[in-house]
């Protein structure tokens, strides 16, 4: 009985180890770093990496030419420009709620954004 | 009227609480008027849920702006049918709805089954699930609070969700969210009346396969709705909005299988309870952080009234949950797994990698809180953090499906397995090797479609097998297949999982896309498919909204193949743009066409081409899990009587 029991352990921890190390591999690859548009502004030692922003996107800043999309997102206190390049999504609009992701990238200034979502708002019904 | 709605909450509150105490002390003290005084509550709870509801169906039929969640949902020009949806469309009427379900899936629990301690104790845990909702219901998500000023018209239902699937999307969920709190209260009530076996067991996998089977239809018409309406191409984003869906139909989906070895082999006995606290913990927590906004910001969490209740709930069920576990260990020991290469052993692991993965799907949603709560730096986890794990976990379990069946009960004959498993091996190697050189040098697509062929024909064989080996004494094939519904219906399932899967690896290992701005008569060209702009149109789209679109010709290798015409709808009332897809649906592929946008020059038209192989088989073998589900759910009834015929 014991034996069957130990066998039975063993092949669990080999199991979860072999996933555990499959989680660890990969957790630090896919770091996103979310930032208010205040932090990222003040926070130079995001410069190149990937941070998750979001806020509203300021209106009248919004501009598009050649399917690249350049518009201004804020928390109310600073702006940061996001620059985006696929199709924007539809409940994107000016003062729309907007989740950004991408690489802030030094040079520019700039969120490279990689993906846009614009908040659906029936699903996060906001607090009053 | 408002103000009755309002009433009739608070009127059903005070029936739970009364209700759940009489349960409580009546079984303490042996007392069965007291008990029949406590069914009482039962059916008058189901009674004053549909009269609250009925209420609030009413403020939203004769356009009641007055009652403010219905000025927040609704308008008057929004057509009938949404009127009547728009009542789950926000957090108090979805709260309200689901409390409606649970009080009728009690009182059907109820009718089905009252006798007994076990049916007594379980019953008093819905009762006082159904206290905790209606204390949310009385105090922070009140849906009938009123204006204090007259408000003429609604604010009207998101565009974006003016759609077919979103009737029948938060319903179908609602279903499984709710019925799975019956599995979580007959194991409380098997753990308090110390009952490790008897019928509660099957009770509860059939509660359990009615749950299961609605939330997987509710995630699927989620899925299905994201793919057509919010035209980003993909049918799931990792959003932790889907996460939540996700996380109680893994657990669940665990739950199911171990329930399948506890009712046979009496193994996995307090693994199975816990599974049914998790799964029903999972549902709340998909509550909560849907309403709570504790993903988008911690911050939120002090502020949300509802999230504190969320959480003090969880703790109390949670915590007097592990007490009961602890205390009751002994006596719902199970028996042990006797051999590696068992059909136990399968179901073991399938269960563990299904919890590894609810695990990383929890940690990934939760990534963001607990980040800022341990070192005070937010961190989220983003798609490519799923995208590198979901493939290895899911190819793993798709091989746990295929080898499964193939394995016996307690112990399995090796030389047999391994005889077994041969030719599907040989078969799916030759069949991916061709995939991998004729179609497209890729690895993580190639091992995909390995298993998902080996998994697809180990299934089928075992099927084909015991029903020609069936056969041979004669008789109806589909008595054979009734006689024995749970098995094949569970086989039928795993045939629907690995159509899915080809769908899922398809259209995420295989699709392209291209996007060009294209003036009329100019084309693209992606593949063998063409597109040529045939020049821009105008459309009236109902009373509320107006569309602009494009007219695309679409030609696969030099032939016709019809017009695509994606299209972006302006709402008035909500100032806002919404992009309508064109999508060419195929057995072998999807040509999913968005409208990005329209420079304004000419009938220049900027378009997104996307190429989606095998998409709809991800719906299709949606659809076959289902049938599948629902030929093991068949009542066991009609079953006896077929033996009596016989």
């Amino acid at each position: 009985m014991k034996a069957r029991r130990r066998r039975v352990v063993i092949t669990s921890a080999i199991i979860i180890v072999f996933f555990g190390i499959l989680v660890y591999t990969t957790v630090g690859s896919s770091f996103l770093y979310y930032r208010t548009p205040s932090e990222i502004i003040a926070d130079e030692s995001l410069h190149g990496k990937s941070v998750k922003v979001s806020g509203k996107v300021v209106d009248g800043t919004i501009e598009s030419s050649e399917g690249t999309h350049r518009f201004k997102v804020t928390d109310g206190k600073e702006s940061v420009l996001v620059v985006y390049s696929d199709v924007l999504p539809s409940a994107f609009k000016a003062d729309a709620d907007v989740i950004v992701e991408g690489v802030y990238e030094s040079g520019s200034g700039a969120i490279k954004a990689e993906s846009l979502l614009a908040k659906c708002p029936s699903k996060y019904t906001s607090q009053e | 009227m408002a103000k009755l709605g309002e009433l009739t909450i608070w009127l059903s509150l005070a029936v739970a609480i009364t209700a759940t105490a009489l349960f409580l002390y009546g079984l303490k003290t042996k007392n069965s008027k007291l008990v029949k005084a406590g069914h009482a509550g039962v059916w008058a709870l189901f009674v004053l849920s549909g009269i609250a509801s009925l209420i609030l169906l009413r403020a939203f039929l004769i356009n009641d702006f007055s009652v403010l969640y219905v000025f927040g949902y609704s308008s008057k020009d929004l057509p009938l049918l949404y009127k009547v949806t728009a009542f789950w469309g926000g957090q108090e009427g979805s709260l309200l709805f689901w409390q409606l379900l649970l009080s009728l899936f009690t009182f059907m629990f109820f009718l089905t089954g009252r006798k007994g301690k076990l049916a007594q104790y379980a019953l008093t845990i819905l009762i006082a699930a159904q206290a905790f909702f209606l204390l949310l219901l009385a105090l922070p998500a009140n849906p009938f609070k009123t204006a204090p000023m007259v408000l003429s018209d609604g604010m009207g239902l998101n565009p974006l969700l003016l759609h077919l699937q979103m009737v029948f999307h938060p319903p179908t969920l609602f279903i499984g969210y709710a019925a799975f709190t019956i599995p979580f209260a007959l194991s409380i009530a098997a753990l308090i009346t110390n009952q490790p076996e008897g019928p509660w067991v099957s009770r509860c996998k059939r509660w359990t396969l009615f749950a299961w089977l609605f939330l997987g239809i509710g995630i699927f018409l989620g899925s299905l709705w994201a793919y057509d309406e919010l035209a980003f191409g993909g049918f799931w984003a990792w959003d932790p909005v889907e996460n939540a869906s996700l996380l109680p139909w893994l657990t669940g989906t665990a739950l199911l299988h171990s329930l399948a070895v506890y009712e046979k082999r009496r193994m996995f006995k307090i693994w199975t309870l816990i599974l049914a606290m998790t799964t029903f913990l999972m549902c709340i927590l998909g509550t909560f952080i849907t309403r709570s906004g504790i993903i988008e910001s911690v911050h939120a969490f002090g502020e949300s009234s509802i999230a504190a209740y969320f959480f003090w709930f969880m703790m109390l069920f949670t915590l007097g949950f592990i007490f009961l576990v602890i205390y009751r260990r002994k006596d719902f020991k199970g028996e042990e797994i006797h051999s590696l290469i068992s059909k136990d052993y399968g179901f073991y692991l399938n269960n563990l990698t299904l919890l590894f993965f609810t695990a990383i799907v929890t940690i990934g949603t939760f990534y963001p809180v607990i980040t800022e709560l341990l070192i005070n730096n937010q961190i989220s986890l983003g798609p490519s953090f799923y995208n590198k794990i979901v493939p290895p976990l899911g190819y793993i379990y798709l091989f746990f499906i295929g080898t499964c069946p193939l394995l016996g009960w307690k112990t399995t004959n090796t030389v047999r397995l391994i005889k077994k498993i041969i030719l599907p091996l040989v078969i799916s190697l030759v069949g991916a090797l061709s995939i991998f050189f004729y179609w497209e040098k890729n690895l993580w697509g190639s091992t995909g479609f390995f298993i998902c062929i080996f998994a697809g024909f180990t299934t089928l064989e075992v099927i084909y097998r015991e029903i020609s080996a069936g056969m041979k004494y004669g008789g109806n094939l589909w008595h054979k297949i009734k006689a024995n519904r749970i098995r094949y219906g569970g086989l039928i399932g795993h045939i629907g999982i690995v159509v899915i899967f080809v769908g899922l690896i398809g259209s995420s290992f295989y699709s392209v896309q291209k996007e060009a701005t294209l003036n009329k008569g100019e084309s693209l060209k992606i593949k063998d498919v063409v597109v040529e702009n045939e020049g821009l149109f105008e459309k009236e789209e109902g009373v509320s909204a107006d569309a602009v679109g494009v007219n695309l010709a679409l030609k696969i290798d030099g032939k016709d193949k019809g017009t695509l015409s994606p299209k972006l709808v302006y709402h008035y009332k909500q100032e806002q743009w919404t992009s309508k897809v064109s999508i060419k649906s195929g057995v072998l592929r999807d040509i999913f066409v968005v409208l990005a946008e329209l420079p304004g020059q000419g009938e220049s038209a900027r378009i997104q081409v996307k190429l989606n192989p095998f998409i709809s088989w991800l719906w299709t073998g949606a659809i076959v899990l289902f049938v599948g589900t629902m030929l093991s759910f068949w009542p066991e009834k009609s079953r006896a009587k077929l033996s009596e015929v016989n």
